[in-house]
C-alpha cells in the first residue's frame, strides 16, 4: 500500500506538492531556528571561556580569596610546571598561562623622556609560540585596526583609542611601568606592534593593553608564574560533567589546603556568577524553543487539517467504490507521514545549510561586543550551530503534525454519511 | 461593508482551521511585543536608574574629570562657579566631589575614590541622609552593598582611611560604615566611599569645591552658561543605548522567524481556500461580484486573520503581559558584575506605540500575505471558475 | 629605589637644625636639634646600605649606593639584586627620577606613582620627596623624657609650620647623651599615626653617632616593616655636581 501511495504522491502533484512544500519549509524553518537558538549559548560559553574563565580555570587559593584586588603577589609562581603536571594528565586539554595586571605606560618624546603617563590594565597571554590558540581565542587577528601581531615577547597591542588620545603610533616604543610579584618597580619597553578595537568599552576606553605573556613575566619578574592557568578542552566542547572530573582532580590532588599558593580549580559556570547566567538564558531559550515548536506545530497542524479536508470528495468516491472507511482512514494517515517525511527530510536538509552558514559566516550585530565587565561575554556575531537536535527537531512538528491534522480531519470519514461525502466530490 | 460581513461570516464557517491561524498569529504577535517590551523595559530602567541614582538629568563636569582616565582623578576639583549658586541653594544641583583616598584590606593598598555628597540633597535617590551623623570620633561614611562585601566590612564596621588633603598633607581617620545602601547602580558603588561633601571639603581643605553638578531629573528650567562643561543624560547614557540596541537586533531574528512562520500559516490557508472555493467564486462572479471585489473580499478574509489574532492576543495576552510588567523577570544571577548599570528584576514596558506600531506590521504583513495568492484571481475566468476549474 | 630610602635616612637624620621653643624643665626642642645637627651634620654623605623587604611570600635584600646633599639632593643606584642592578635614582628637590638600565629610559615618578610603596617596602615615594628641612618645617617642643630600650631619651615634638607639610605632626626620641634620634613616629593631620621608624642599633662613625640598623612601618599595613641598614658611611668626600643631573642617570 505504502509503494502505491506513494506513487499517488509523486504523480498527483495537486495531491501532494503543498502539503510537502509547507512541511518542507516549516521544518527547514524549525532547524534553522533550532541551530540559531543552540548556537547562542554555547557561543556565550565559548566567548566567554575564551576570553577570560576557560573551561576550567586555576588560580592560587590565595590569588581567589583576594581576587577582586587582583593580588599579583598571590599568583602561582609556578605555572609552567603545573601545565606540565596538568597536560600529563589530560591529554585531550590544553593549559594555556594569562596574568591580568596593572601600570602606568609611559611615552617618551623625541629624547626619550617622559612625553605623557597612563594607567593602563594589561593581559598577558601566549601571542607568538607558534600554533598558540591565544590569537585566536582572544579574537585579536579580527580586532586588529592597524599594525600586526606581536611576534617578540616585547611586542603590544594597545587599544585604539588610547593610541589617539595619547599619540602613539605602530612601531612606537614605550615603557610599561608597574610592581613586579616582589613589589618592586619595574620597567620595560615594548614595541607597539598593533592597535585592537575590543568592542568592548571598558576596555577601549580603559586602556587596555596586550602582551606576551614571556614579556610579561620578565616586565612582572614571575618566571614561569602567572595569575591563571586556564584549561580548554582540545575539542573546544564544555560540558560542566567534563569540567568537574578536572576540577576534582585538581582540587584533591594540586590543591594543598596548608599551602595558600597550591591551586584552586573553578569550572566556567563558577567563575564570575556564570552559572547563574547560564541557567537563566538556558530557561529563556527552553521557553522560546518551546513557543517555537508549538507554535510550528499548529502551522503544520493546520495545513494536515486542510490537507485532509479538501480531500473529502475524494473519500466520498473511494468510500462510494467500496472501500472500508477504516483502511481509507489509514491510507490518509500513511500518507500524511509519508509527505511528513519526505517534507522534513529535505526541510532538514536545507534548514542545516542554513545553519551551517550561520555557523560559518553569522549575523555581525556591528562593533560593540557586549561584556559584563567581569568575565562574561555576549557575542556581537550571532552564530548558528549544527547541534544534534538539528537532524531531529523538524520532525518533531514536521511528522506528528500533519499526522495529526489528517487524524482530525480524517474523522470526517466516520461521521459523514457516504452519500455526502460523495456530493462533495463534486467540489 | 458586504463584503466585511461576508468575509466575517466565511471566515468564522471555517472554524478551528481559522483559529489554529488567528492562535499561531496571535502568539507570534505577543511574542514581539514581549520581547520588545523586554529589550524597552531593559534600556529605559538602566537609564532610568542611571538618572536617578547617579546621573540627574544631566552633569556639568569640571574642566579636569575624565571618567575614562584615573590619571586625571586626584586634580579633577575646582571651585563650583557661583552661576550655579541659586540652583545649589534651591536643590536643583546638587555638587559632588570625587577625591582620590586609599585603604588596606588585607595589608594591601586599595586606592578608593571618597565621593562628597551633601546629606540633604534629593537630587539622587540614594540614601545620603544616613550620612548626617555627628561623629568627632569616625568619619560617618556610606558604602554600597558590592563595595562592602569586596572590602568584607558591614554597617558599624570601623576601617581606616587616607588620604593627602588639597595641600599635600597627609591625612587619615578612622572611617565608621554609618549604612550600607543596596543600589542597582554599581557604577556607584564599587571603589566608592561616600562622605558628607561639606565634611570631605574641610578634611581636604578644598573649600567649596566640586568635581562635578548633578542637576535634578525633574528641572526643566534655564542652565547657566559656565566653563565646566555640560553632558546631558542623553550624553552620558549613550553606552547603555548601544548596548540595549545591539541585543534588539538578536531579538529581531527570534520575531522575524516566528512571523515568517504565522505568515506561512495564513498563506497556506489562503492557497487552499482558493482552490477550494473555485466555485463559490464563480458564482459570486456570476451574481455581478467584479473581479476586484473578489481579490478585495480574499484579502479582507486572510487579513481578517490578523485582525482576530489581535483581539485574541489581547483577550489571553494582555493579562500576561500586564501581569510581567508588574512581576517583572528577575535575573536569577547577579548584574551587580555587569560592566554597566543594570536593573536585577527587569520590568518589561509595552508603549502605546509599540502595540500600535506591531498591531499595524502585522496587519500589513498578513494582507499582503492573504494578498498575494489571490493575485491570480484577476485572470479567472466566471465559467472556469464556476466549472470548478483554475486556470 | 633603595636610593630613595637612603634620601629617606638623610632626610631623617640629616635636616634637624633647630627652632625656637618656649624653655621648660627639658631642654629648649631648637636646641635638641641642633644637637643633633652638631652630631651628624656634614657637607656631604656617601652612604652603602642593604635593605630588606618583608613581603608577603618572602624577604628581599637589596642594596644600594647613595649619595646626598643636603636635603634637596641626592643620587642613588642600586648595587644588587641582579634584576635591580644599575638602576639609578635622582631626586631634586620634590622632583624624582627613576633610570632603568633595562629600558634605558629617564622616566619621571609622579601623580598616583608616588603613593606606590618603594621595592614592596612601607615607604613610598612619596616619603622620598620631602626636601625641607624638620627645623624649618615644623615647631620644635620637647615634650617627655623616656627610655628607649636602655638609653635616656628626650621626646620632641614637630607641630608642621603651614599646612601643606606632608605630615602634620612628627615625635622624635633623642638619645640625650649620644644626640641621635632613636625613633620617629609621624602623624597624619587627624593625629593618627602613620608611620613609624626605629633605630635598633648605632655605630660610630668618625666621631659621630649614626644609626646602623632602622626599621620602618607603615602602621596602616600591619606588615613586618622594613629592615634598613648602613653598611658604611662617608662623609664630606669629593661629589661632583654633574651626578645631580639627569644625564648622569644614564651614565
Amino acid at each position: 500500500m505504502i509503494k502505491f501511495l506513494l506513487l499517488g504522491i509523486l504523480r498527483d502533484r495537486s495531491r501532494s506538492l503543498f502539503p510537502i512544500l509547507t512541511v518542507f519549509i516549516g521544518a527547514a524553518l524549525t532547524v534553522v531556528m533550532t541551530g540559531y537558538i543552540g548556537g547562542i549559548l554555547p557561543d556565550m560559553i565559548r566567548l566567554s571561556s575564551h576570553m577570560d574563565a576557560g573551561h576550567v580555570k586555576l588560580m592560587s587559593q590565595s590569588f581567589y580569596e583576594n581576587r577582586h584586588q587582583m593580588p599579583l603577589d598571590l599568583a602561582m609562581d609556578n605555572a609552567a610546571d603545573l601545565i606540565e603536571t596538568l597536560e600529563a594528565q589530560f591529554p585531550d586539554m590544553m593549559w594555556k598561562a594569562r596574568t591580568r595586571f596593572g601600570g602606568l605606560l609611559d611615552i617618551p618624546d623625541e629624547n626619550g623622556e617622559t612625553r605623557a603617563q597612563t594607567t593602563i590594565s594589561a593581559l598577558a597571554a601566549d601571542l607568538i609560540s607558534p600554533n598558540s590558540t591565544e590569537l585566536d581565542y582572544l579574537n585579536l587577528t579580527e580586532s586588529i585596526v592597524a599594525g600586526g601581531l606581536p611576534k617578540d615577547p616585547f611586542d603590544i597591542l594597545i587599544a585604539k583609542s588610547m593610541a589617539e588620545s595619547y599619540d602613539i603610533s605602530v612601531g612606537d616604543q614605550v615603557t610599561l611601568m608597574t610592581s613586579t610579584v616582589n613589589g618592586s618597580m619595574s620597567f620595560q619597553n615594548f614595541n607597539v606592534s598593533g592597535m585592537v578595537v575590543f568592542g568592548i568599552a571598558a576596555l577601549d576606553k580603559g586602556g587596555a593593553i596586550i602582551t606576551d605573556i614571556e614579556g610579561a613575566r620578565m616586565a612582572l619578574d614571575m618566571d614561569g608564574g602567572s595569575t591563571e592557568i586556564l584549561g580548554f578542552f582540545k575539542d573546544d566542547e564544555y560540558t560542566s560533567e567534563r569540567a568537574l572530573v578536572v576540577t576534582d582532580w585538581v582540587n584533591n590532588n594540586l590543591k594543598d589546603v596548608n599551602d595558600p599558593y597550591s591551586p584552586i580549580a573553578l569550572r566556567l559556570e563558577d567563575s564570575n556568577e556564570m552559572a547563574g547566567m547560564l541557567q537563566f538564558a538556558g530557561s529563556f531559550i527552553f521557553i522560546i524553543s518551546t513557543v517555537f515548536i508549538l507554535i510550528m506545530f499548529i502551522v503544520l497542524w493546520n495545513s494536515g487539517l486542510m490537507n485532509g479536508l479538501r480531500r473529502y470528495g475524494e473519500m466520498g468516491l473511494r468510500l462510494a467504490v467500496g472501500e472500508q472507511k477504516g483502511h481509507i482512514y489509514r491510507s490518509m494517515l500513511i500518507e500524511s507521514a509519508i509527505i511528513g517525511v519526505i517534507g522534513t527530510i529535505f526541510g532538514t536538509a536545507l534548514g542545516l545549510v542554513g545553519v551551517w552558514f550561520l555557523q560559518e559566516y553569522g549575523i555581525n550585530l556591528g562593533d560593540m561586543a557586549s561584556n559584563t565587565g567581569d568575565g562574561i561575554y555576549y557575542p556581537n556575531v550571532i552564530r548558528g550551530k549544527i547541534i544534534p537536535a538539528c537532524f531531529y527537531a523538524g520532525f518533531i512538528p514536521g511528522l506528528i503534525a500533519p499526522l495529526l491534522g489528517s487524524l482530525v480531519s480524517g474523522r470526517g470519514i466516520y461521521k459523514r454519511q457516504t452519500a455526502s461525502l460523495f456530493k462533495e466530490l463534486e467540489t | 461593508m458586504v463584503i466585511l460581513k461576508l468575509a466575517y461570516r466565511n471566515l468564522k464557517g471555517a472554524g478551528i482551521r481559522t483559529w489554529l491561524n488567528v492562535f499561531v498569529l496571535s502568539l507570534a504577535f505577543l511574542s514581539i511585543i514581549y520581547l520588545k517590551g523586554l529589550y524597552n523595559g531593559m534600556q529605559d530602567q538602566s537609564i532610568r536608574i542611571s538618572e536617578d541614582t547617579d546621573m540627574g538629568s544631566g552633569q556639568y563636569w569640571c574642566a579636569i574629570y575624565d571618567p575614562y582616565d584615573p590619571l586625571s582623578l586626584p586634580d579633577a576639583h575646582e571651585t563650583i562657579p557661583e552661576v550655579f549658586n541659586p540652583l545649589i541653594s534651591s536643590g536643583v544641583i546638587t555638587p559632588v566631589m570625587f577625591y582620590q583616598g586609599a585603604i588596606y584590606p588585607d595589608n594591601r593598598l586599595k586606592n578608593i575614590i571618597l565621593r562628597g555628597v551633601d546629606p540633604n540633597q534629593q537630587v539622587m535617590n540614594i540614601p545620603t541622609s544616613e550620612l548626617r551623623v555627628e561623629s568627632n570620633e569616625y568619619l560617618p561614611i556610606m558604602l554600597g552593598h558590592r563595595m562592602a562585601k569586596s572590602i568584607n566590612v558591614k554597617a558599624g564596621d570601623i576601617f581606616t582611611l587616607q588620604w593627602r588633603d588639597g595641600n599635600g598633607a597627609y591625612d587619615a581617620r578612622d572611617a565608621r560604615v554609618v549604612a550600607v545602601m543596596t543600589t542597582t547602580n554599581s557604577t556607584i558603588d564599587i571603589g566608592n566611599v561616600w562622605v558628607d561633601l561639606a565634611l570631605l571639603q574641610d578634611i581636604t581643605r578644598l573649600e567649596n569645591e566640586a568635581t562635578l553638578l548633578i542637576i535634578d531629573k525633574s528641572y526643566s528650567g534655564e542652565l547657566p552658561e559656565s566653563e565646566w562643561e555640560y553632558h546631558s543624560l542623553f550624553a552620558l547614557t549613550k553606552d547603555i543605548r548601544d548596548m540595549v540596541e545591539m541585543k534588539s537586533i538578536g531579538g529581531s531574528i527570534m520575531y522575524g522567524v516566528l512571523m515568517a512562520l504565522a505568515l506561512l500559516a495564513v498563506f497556506d490557508t489562503q492557497v487552499l481556500s482558493i482552490w477550494r472555493r473555485r466555485r463559490e467564486m464563480g458564482t459570486l462572479m456570476a451574481l455581478g461580484m467584479t473581479r476586484m471585489t473578489l481579490i478585495k473580499l480574499f484579502t479582507l478574509e486572510g487579513g481578517m486573520h490578523g485582525f482576530f489574532a489581535v483581539v485574541l492576543a489581547t483577550i489571553y495576552g494582555a493579562p500576561l503581559l500586564y501581569l510581567n510588567s508588574v512581576k517583572g523577570l528577575t535575573m536569577p544571577m547577579d548584574v551587580d558584575n555587569f560592566g554597566m548599570v543594570l536593573p536585577q528584576t527587569l520590568f518589561p514596558e509595552y508603549s502605546v506605540g509599540l502595540i500600535l506600531g506591531t498591531i499595524i506590521i502585522v496587519l500589513i504583513t498578513v494582507t499582503i500575505t492573504s494578498f498575494i495568492p489571490v493575485r491570480k484571481l484577476a485572470k479567472l475566468k466566471p465559467t472556469d471558475a464556476l466549472r470548478g476549474k483554475m486556470s | 629605589m633603595k636610593n630613595q630610602i637612603l634620601i629617606l635616612v638623610g632626610t631623617i637624620l640629616l635636616s634637624w637644625p633647630a627652632s625656637s621653643v618656649i624653655a621648660q624643665k627639658w631642654p629648649d626642642g631648637l636646641e635638641v636639634m641642633q644637637r643633633i645637627d652638631e652630631n651628624m651634620v656634614s657637607e656631604n654623605q656617601v652612604v652603602e646600605s642593604t635593605m630588606i623587604v618583608h613581603g608577603i611570600r618572602s624577604s628581599r635584600t637589596i642594596t644600594s649606593r647613595g649619595y646626598m646633599v643636603g636635603a634637596e639632593k641626592s643620587f642613588s643606584e642600586y648595587l644588587s639584586p641582579p634584576r635591580e642592578k644599575g638602576t639609578k635614582m635622582l631626586r631634586l628637590d620634590d622632583k624624582l627620577w627613576i633610570y632603568s638600565p633595562g629600558t634605558n629610559r629617564v622616566i619621571q615618578i609622579a601623580g598616583h606613582m608616588l603613593r606606590q610603596s618603594v621595592m614592596g617596602s612601607d615607604l613610598s615615594y612619596e616619603d622620598f620627596t620631602e626636601a625641607e628641612e624638620l627645623a624649618e618645617a615644623y615647631d620644635c617642643t620637647v615634650i617627655a623624657e623616656e627610655q628607649v630600650g636602655a638609653r635616656p631619651t628626650l621626646v620632641v615634638e614637630l607641630i608642621a609650620k603651614r599646612a601643606d607639610i606632608a605630615y602634620a605632626k612628627r615625635k622624635v626620641w633623642v638619645d640625650s647623651k649620644r644626640w641621635i634620634a632613636l625613633k620617629e613616629e609621624r602623624y597624619a593631620r587627624s593625629g593618627k599615626l602613620l608611620k613609624t621608624t626605629e633605630i635598633t642599633e648605632v655605630f660610630k662613625v668618625e666621631g659621630r653617632w649614626y644609626p646602623k640598623h632602622m626599621i620602618f612601618k607603615d602602621v596602616l599595613k600591619k606588615g613586618k616593616g622594613t629592615e634598613f641598614i648602613i653598611d658604611s658611611i662617608k662623609f664630606d668626600q669629593d661629589i661632583p655636581d654633574f651626578l645631580f643631573t639627569k644625564a648622569a642617570l644614564r651614565k
